[in-house]
């Protein structure tokens, strides 16, 4: 790497060298997995400890890091560090599984543990509910944490809006857990309501209908499953208030990813509204796959045939491509402060797929504004 | 499980989805490697585990072909290093742009072949890539355009 494109990286760097959580958010099919490996692999080049929680690598990327798709435990990424004393480990964030271990620790008794992994409730809440990745990748960075073997932790976040909802999953999960009918739910006084007023009441009735709606199963297993839980609050609250303190901390950094396309640049500005309204540290912002400009000193001649006709409409077609992308980002970012880095990754000619192509992308990063790239 | 009213509207719903000619689901992808193999495992699921018929499979946002395969390729850095230069000959921004427009549609023609080969049954279409800085009617008219003759006469395809 040239001296010239080291000084560029300073301010990337800086971003990197800082931190103890570094969480990359944006929306889906934009690179945000991609780039967020890269960083890691800058990170650990630079002497950091680095554990990178992936989400749904491809297959390719998730081979070339050497992490399992399956895998249930962190694992050194070879040849990460290039000679530096960092490292960097990396794993694949399985959502069913930290839910269960989560179980298994917080659970009063085995008895208990078994009583929800088996509940029909839990099974369905914990594989569907929509944010359960994101209340999971929240539990794996607090047990990451505690490890303690780490300088900085990155977490690739889910590819959807509601991935900010991982933010505020600290704050839920304590209302959720504070809110009164859940408590006289799980009171132990529900249950004998409930049968009570089935069997010598006029809810009769109402409960025959459900009962031909839901199923009278159903409305057991939701009681039996707060019930199940209500001895694990205590320790869901203390571990979403610690994260939640880290968040908040200037030991944490965001950073947003897109593309210079309408729907990334919309849903970037809505990660970045919603990261200021919640108070939280954007670092930095990423807009990958960036046609950079080709600057000739010739315009292209349209009147050409031939090959010749073909570059030259290549050419203009770069051009059109480079001002599209710049003039979307320019426009869906104008509101960021003016200092804040804004770094442009230029869209390669091949797919990425192992270390070395992790690597070009933050050596060929191009740093900039929200106006766009600097030039050099 | 479910029993009542509930099941006789879930029924009648999952028919009409189900049923071939009121219902097909088309699947649109672009050309990269994780969205075509995406693309290609829904497709081979979509009939055998909901039962619905697969309608045309979208390669959307295709970089365009403007070489022939017989034009003698440039041999300049890749545009993005080219880029990082504050000016070039006439020439180095020709070979810049050609190298990496036809870098890009060899691998975008990978991912479409791919496509054709492993999608059974429906035709798999192409969308072009657009330019525009913003989305408006023109952009949809343009694409509308590029889809009419793939569909054949009346859109049966669809």
């Amino acid at each position: 790497m040239s001296a010239e494109s080291e000084s560029h990286l300073k301010n990337l760097d800086a971003l990197l060298r800082e931190p103890e959580v570094l969480i990359v958010c944006g929306s889906g099919g934009v690179g945000k997995t991609t780039l967020a490996a890269s960083l890691s692999l800058r990170a650990a080049a630079l002497g950091r400890k680095v554990a990178t929680l992936t989400i749904d690598p491809a297959r390719r990327l998730a081979d070339s890091l050497g992490v399992r798709l399956d895998g249930d435990s962190m694992v050194e990424v070879k040849g990460a560090a290039a000679g530096s004393s960092g490292r960097m480990m990396a794993q694949m964030l399985d959502a069913q599984r930290t839910f269960d271990e989560l179980i298994g620790r917080h659970a009063s008794s085995p008895e208990n543990a078994r009583e929800i992994l088996e509940n029909r409730i839990y099974k369905r809440l914990s594989a569907q509910v929509a944010g359960t990745q994101e209340y999971m990748a929240m539990e794996k960075l607090y047990a990451l944490r505690a490890e303690k073997a780490h300088d900085l932790i990155v977490l690739d976040t889910p590819p959807a809006r509601h991935a900010i909802d991982f933010i505020t999953a600290p704050e839920r999960v304590g209302k959720v857990l504070d809110h009164s009918s859940l408590k006289w739910l799980v009171s132990g006084k529900s249950e004998s309501w409930l049968s009570k007023s089935l069997v010598t009441t006029g809810l009769r009735s109402v409960a025959k209908k459900l009962d031909s709606v839901l199923g009278m199963d159903l409305l057991r297993d939701i009681i039996a499953f707060f019930k199940a839980f209500e001895g694990m609050y205590p320790g869901f609250k203390e571990r979403s208030s610690a994260v939640d303190e880290v968040l908040r901390s200037k030991r944490c950094a965001f950073v947003v990813v897109t593309s210079p396309e309408d729907n990334p640049l919309e849903e970037a500005r809505f990660f970045i509204e919603e990261l200021k309204r919640l108070g939280m540290p954007l670092r930095a912002v990423f807009v990958n796959r960036f046609h950079l400009p080709i600057r000739a000193s010739a315009s292209p001649d349209a009147s050409l045939t031939g090959h010749q006709g073909r570059r030259e409409q290549a050419l203009r077609l770069v051009s059109e491509l480079a001002s599209a992308d710049q003039r979307r980002s320019a426009d869906a970012l104008a509101s960021l402060a003016a200092e804040l880095p804004v770094f442009y990754s230029p869209r390669f000619e091949q797919d990425v797929c192992d270390l070395e192509g992790l690597r070009q992308i933050t050596a060929r990063l191009r740093p900039g504004d929200r106006r766009g790239p600097s030039p050099r | 499980m479910l029993i009542g009213p509930m099941k006789g509207r879930a029924d009648q719903i999952t028919a009409r989805l189900q049923d071939p000619e009121r219902t097909a689901l088309s699947i649109v992808t672009i050309a990269e490697d994780m969205p075509v193999s995406e693309t290609i495992e829904l497709a081979s699921r979509v009939p055998r585990d909901l039962g619905i018929s697969l309608g045309p499979v979208i390669l959307n946002a295709l970089i365009p072909k403007i070489f022939e395969a017989s034009d003698p390729m440039p041999s300049a850095p890749p545009l993005d290093e080219a880029a990082g230069q504050s000016e070039l000959s006439e020439s180095e921004a020709l070979d810049a742009a050609e190298r990496f427009l036809r870098a890009r549609r060899a691998r975008a023609e990978e991912q479409l072949e791919r496509l054709r080969k492993e999608i059974q049954g429906p035709p798999v279409l192409t969308l072009p890539w657009l330019t525009a800085p913003h989305f408006g009617p023109k952009e949809l008219a343009a694409l509308a355009d590029a889809l009419t003759p793939q569909l054949g006469s009346g859109g049966e395809g669809l």
